[in-house]
């Protein structure tokens, strides 16, 4: 799930300043989970804009999705035609494929985090940092591109205090838990088993994925 | 493996100064070396040449990979040895040491840049002599087990701190901040 916040909406409102008529679009994915583009914030932007003329809310089920995006849209062709500005609470890949369904003019209402892992409702965890060169059958299921700040592929580093982190003092070092994890297993062989440095030039911006026709 | 040169470094972790690098280091004791770290504005390998034409024993660089991509790395090294070092720590580098702010960069870890020196050495980049030694720390389970993968990777030492008590005794460099 994709981890969003609220921008400031004095900022929100600063990019939207010489729009008239709005639309406020949500996300009833992860930006709902997030509670910051779901119905009620949806509803709170609404109210934040009622300067403005809010011509339609829409809460889209992947904005993310362009064929999603551009099926919803479709419901509200005559608003979206006359609409200044859209509104969007979403993550910024949202947003932007708003962008490009729409043509429309879209300011961006929250901050992208990063993937999460949900525990329950306003606990969300980063675990995956997409390097591309997933290590995670070597490490016990614990990424420590992701867990060690310094995302040490050979750990430990020599900033470890006992068993914690130099940077989060109040958390395990990642590769102690893994060791551990390792010990109880009988799989310690793979402890130092080397990690090459991850070949970057398979994750250089913009990323894609495009399916060969059979 | 390069010859052991010392088994005591004297650490100055921050240059701000050459004179006070060319101070702490007069007073370093015979058959003591000296290891210049990078957290200063100054970098060691600037600084390189002047100590050498005062200070006679054993001189070393401590390689953070804090802030620096693998093609610094390799560059750090190599100048390093071409500067008249003697050797280098690696280390991963405190992480908030600096502003903090800053992209972290981390592209390799100590056990990456331990294979990125030997390989330098396997293909002459720098000389055979050229010391090699990690930083670690005391302690057990996997601190004991990643030094000993150091070692047996081909590092020549592992560097701890002066107050540590080590397995592996001679293949240590005991590491003392300037005071």
């Amino acid at each position: 799930m994709i981890v969003t916040h609220k921008k400031d909406p004095g900022i929100v409102k600063k990019y939207a300043s010489d729009a008239r008529k709005i639309i406020i679009v949500g996300c009833s994915e992860c930006a709902a989970v997030c509670r910051t583009g779901g119905s009620e914030q949806v509803k709170e932007m609404a109210e934040l804009f009622s300067d403005r003329e809010v011509l339609a809310t829409i809460s889209i089920e992947s904005p993310c999705d362009k064929r999603i995006s551009a099926r919803d849209f479709r419901r509200i062709a005559e608003e979206l035609s006359g609409a200044d500005a859209l509104i969007a609470l979403t993550c910024g890949t949202g947003a932007q494929a708003i962008a490009e369904v729409t043509g429309k003019r879209v300011v961006a209402a929250l901050d992208t985090d990063f993937a999460g892992m949900v525990e329950r409702l306003g606990r969300f965890y980063e675990r995956c940092s997409h390097c591309g060169e997933c290590i995670l059958n070597e490490t016990a299921m614990l990424c420590p591109v992701t867990l060690c700040p310094k995302g040490v592929r050979n750990g430990p580093c020599e900033g470890i205090k006992g068993t914690r982190c130099e940077v989060y003092e109040d958390r395990d070092c990642v590769w102690h838990t893994i060791y551990r994890r390792l010990e109880d297993r009988g799989e310690l062989d793979r402890f130092t088993a080397y990690h090459e440095p991850v070949d970057w030039s398979k994750c250089h911006s913009p990323r894609e994925v495009i399916w060969e026709r059979p | 493996m390069g010859a052991p040169l010392t088994a005591r470094l004297v650490y100055i972790a921050s240059i701000e100064s050459i004179e006070f690098v060319a101070a702490s280091c007069a007073k370093v004791p015979a058959g003591t070396g000296i290891l210049l770290g990078e957290y200063g504005r100054i970098n060691p390998l600037a600084i390189a040449g002047d100590i050498r034409k005062s200070f006679t024993g054993p001189m070393f660089i401590e390689i953070i990979s804090k802030n620096k991509n693998r093609d610094l790395v390799d560059s750090t090294v190599v100048s390093s040895s071409a500067c008249g070092f003697d050797g280098a720590v690696f280390a991963s580098g405190l992480f908030n040491a600096g502003a903090g702010i800053a992209k972290p960069v981390y592209d390799l870890d100590p056990a990456q840049m331990l294979k990125l020196a030997l390989a330098l050495k396997g293909n002459g980049k720098i000389p055979a002599s050229f010391i090699i030694a990690i930083r670690s720390v005391t302690g057990e389970g996997p601190v004991a087990r990643r030094a000993r993968f150091y070692l047996d990777e081909g590092a020549d030492y592992i560097a701890l701190e002066t107050d540590a008590s080590t397995p592996f005794e001679r293949q240590t460099l005991l590491i003392e901040p300037v005071a």
